[in-house]
């Protein structure tokens, strides 16, 4: 039965109590049927307010111990409250809702982060490498500090190659997660080190007619705001190689058909269509993990739809709560002006 | 002896049946419209024979697609929604969606909304000759659609004239779901009721409003939506008691519902039936929870029947004040 009343083992700050993020280890019956990506509507007061329940991603699973683990920054009045619920205390929670990520059978998984969007990524890491998966991460967020208090020692751990940014430049690139991996693109998948001349100037020029196809492939409405966030994002990447130096031409031929590569990401919205818009065009498999303003979490309130195209471009609405919260990067409509 | 110790003593249950205007329910307790989806959604955490009825989401002739994203905000001890009427629109509802709310173990209400008196007489035709619906709820309040729904619901001969078209063409119980956002409720509860509604539900949402005021801008896409949950509750239980006293039709009471004490509530103000909405989203076991709360009520307080609970307080006062105990 998915309304259940799981138990509170631990609950505290994580990190720096300054920033604002909670930990929170449920132990019940979520944990049995958890998968990386879902998430859990939890009440988070038995009082009529907030009156709300509040969505929170699954950070990780342990089955053994019957445990799922929340992570939450509290910003408003509902993660206040639940900021107060102490251990031992038993919390009413709807779930695990929602469809959670898919985990690809082989090849590379590149999770890709914005800030607080990192949580719901550890557990799918988790997965990924239990399963045998070469698991790379982009994360940008505020500054060291902030990426240090999220769980940058527990992502050290899965030692996994780790691309980080910070908006302030204290750690790694400079500016959005767009950053890293938008360098690492351009440094191309196999590694530039080994690549010869030949291959790199062959490749260029695929990547150039590639390009030239690509806002015309057939099935995407390539509106004008959609062509400026890509151009952007190029004029981004290209600061970066030039400020890198050393990093090379050639990278990912847009367009052509895609190594065995899935991406997941999870962070603010323009973030998320950036990087979306960088992997679709490039024929990777994207996910997105979209978040809205939710109430009942079961698909009956139609609260939190959002836009989403068929390979066809007609458009029509899906529920974040049932459908998602994770949608193919390439499905989902990032301006709606209707 | 007090009168519930003579119940309990005889062991007597409570007759949790209904009887409204021709729609007779196995209990008092609805799901409202738009909380509900198509009745599935929910079963996992609360069985659908636990209903007396179930209001599914608003049907409209044409699909609709709905508001763009927020399409809801939660405020103090309340929800503020502009969803939009997004629907399956009635081809496809008769198609994909009806075969299986046939099935459902409870008295299943069809909602329906429109643009025009025609769109409200071509959904009652259509689904008037449909088996397996137990009564229409006319939606002529719903805040969030720029055109129809609340202008038919805050003018008093519109709203006879929509529930006129309905009632012409169908022979099910018709109930008419009254809007809040008027000056005198009681004037379009006259007016359904020469409509020839049998039964009236109010209330919908309060319209409403809120401002993110880090971004200066409203936080729904719609900028308007409609109030919902314990906020609004006192405004409903009052607009019950009015309408109660107005007109003789049957009242499903609803705002605000969140346990047994506030169906009760609904109750004694004049309601036969109440609808739970928002309390829904808070707890899925609400219904549960008050119809188990209603049956012990009636039995401390010596009542074999909900249905002798309708408007007890209005007779209640009545009594008091022709005996000189009340205030005035």
């Amino acid at each position: 039965m998915p309304l259940c009343y799981e138990e509170i083992v631990s609950h505290g700050s994580l990190g720096d109590p300054a920033e604002g993020l909670r930990r929170l280890v449920l132990r019940g019956s979520a944990a049995a049927t958890a998968r990386p990506g879902q998430f859990l509507h939890v009440r988070v007061s038995d009082r009529l307010e907030p009156l709300l329940r509040r969505p929170l991603s699954i950070a990780a699973i342990d089955r053994a111990r019957e445990e799922v683990t929340v992570l939450y920054r509290v910003r408003g009045r509902g993660t206040e409250a639940l900021a107060q619920r102490q251990p031992g205390e038993r919390l009413d929670v709807l779930g695990p809702l929602g469809n959670g990520f898919s985990l690809p059978e082989k090849g590379e998984l590149w999770l890709v982060a914005g800030g607080i969007g990192i949580f719901p990524l550890y557990a799918l890491a988790q997965a990924g490498l239990a399963r045998g998966l070469e698991v790379r991460l982009f994360w940008g967020g505020e500054s060291r500090g902030f990426l240090e208090s999220a769980g940058l020692g527990q992502w050290s751990d899965l030692r996994i190659p780790l691309h980080l940014s910070t908006m302030d430049g204290s750690l790694g690139d400079k500016g959005a997660v767009t950053v890293p991996l938008g360098g690492y693109l351009k440094l191309n998948q196999t590694g530039p080190a080994k690549e010869s001349q030949a291959a790199r100037r062959g490749r260029s020029a695929e990547e150039a007619r590639a390009a030239g196809s690509r806002r015309s492939a057939p099935g995407v409405e390539a509106t004008e705001a959609e062509a400026a966030g890509v151009e952007a994002l190029e004029a981004e990447v290209a600061g970066v190689e030039s400020a890198g130096g050393k990093r090379s031409a050639g990278g990912c031929p847009a367009g052509q058909p895609p190594r065995d590569l899935s991406w997941a990401v999870c962070g603010p919205r323009g973030m998320m269509q950036a990087v979306a818009e960088l992997g679709v065009a490039r024929g990777f498999r994207v996910e997105v993990s979209l978040e809205e303003r939710m109430a009942c979490g079961v698909g009956a309130c139609l609260g939190c739809c959002v836009t989403v195209r068929d390979e066809r471009g007609r458009r029509s609405k899906r529920k974040v709560c049932q459908d998602g919260p994770v949608f193919p990067g390439r499905e989902v409509v990032w301006d709606v002006t209707e | 002896m007090l009168p519930n110790e003579k119940k309990e003593a005889k062991g007597a249950g409570v007759e949790l049946e209904v009887c409204l205007g021709g729609l007779t329910l196995k209990n008092p307790v609805i799901a409202a419209s738009g909380t509900y989806g198509f009745g599935r959604e929910y079963e996992q955490y609360c069985p659908v024979e636990t209903w007396g009825g179930i209001a599914v989401k608003g049907i409209t002739p044409e699909p609709r697609a709905g508001n763009p994203a927020p399409r809801l905000t939660e405020t103090p001890a309340g929800v503020l929604n502009a969803v939009g009427l997004e629907n399956p629109g009635l081809e496809e509802f008769l198609k994909s969606y009806l075969p299986r709310l046939r099935n459902l173990p409870t008295a299943v209400i069809v909602n329906i909304s429109g643009f025009s008196v025609e769109d409200y007489a071509l959904l009652a035709r259509s689904l008037g000759r449909e088996a397996g619906i137990a009564a229409l709820e006319v939606n002529i309040s719903c805040p969030n659609v720029r055109h129809g729904g609340l202008q038919f619901g805050t003018d008093a001969r519109s709203a006879q004239e929509v529930v006129a078209a309905v009632r012409r063409e169908t022979d099910l119980p018709v109930i008419a779901k009254l809007s809040p956002n008027v000056t005198d409720i009681r004037e379009l509860a006259r007016a359904v009721e020469r409509g020839g509604a049998d039964i009236i539900s109010l209330i919908n949402t309060l319209l409403g409003m809120s401002i993110d005021v880090e971004q200066r801008r409203p936080v729904l896409g719609n900028l308007f939506g409609g109030l919902s949950g314990p906020a609004i509750r006192p405004v409903a239980v009052r607009m019950v008691w009015e309408v109660y006293q107005a007109v003789a039709l049957p009242i499903i009471g609803m705002g605000g519902i969140t346990g047994w004490q506030d169906a009760v509530e609904f109750l004694l103000a004049g309601a036969s039936a109440v609808s739970i909405g928002s309390g829904n989203f808070v707890n899925p076991r609400v219904p549960l929870q008050v119809l188990e709360g209603l049956e012990g009520y009636c039995r401390r307080q010596g009542f074999s029947s909900v249905q002798e609970l309708t408007g007890l307080a209005q007779t209640e006062l009545a009594r008091r004040t022709h005996k000189g105990f009340a205030r005035g």
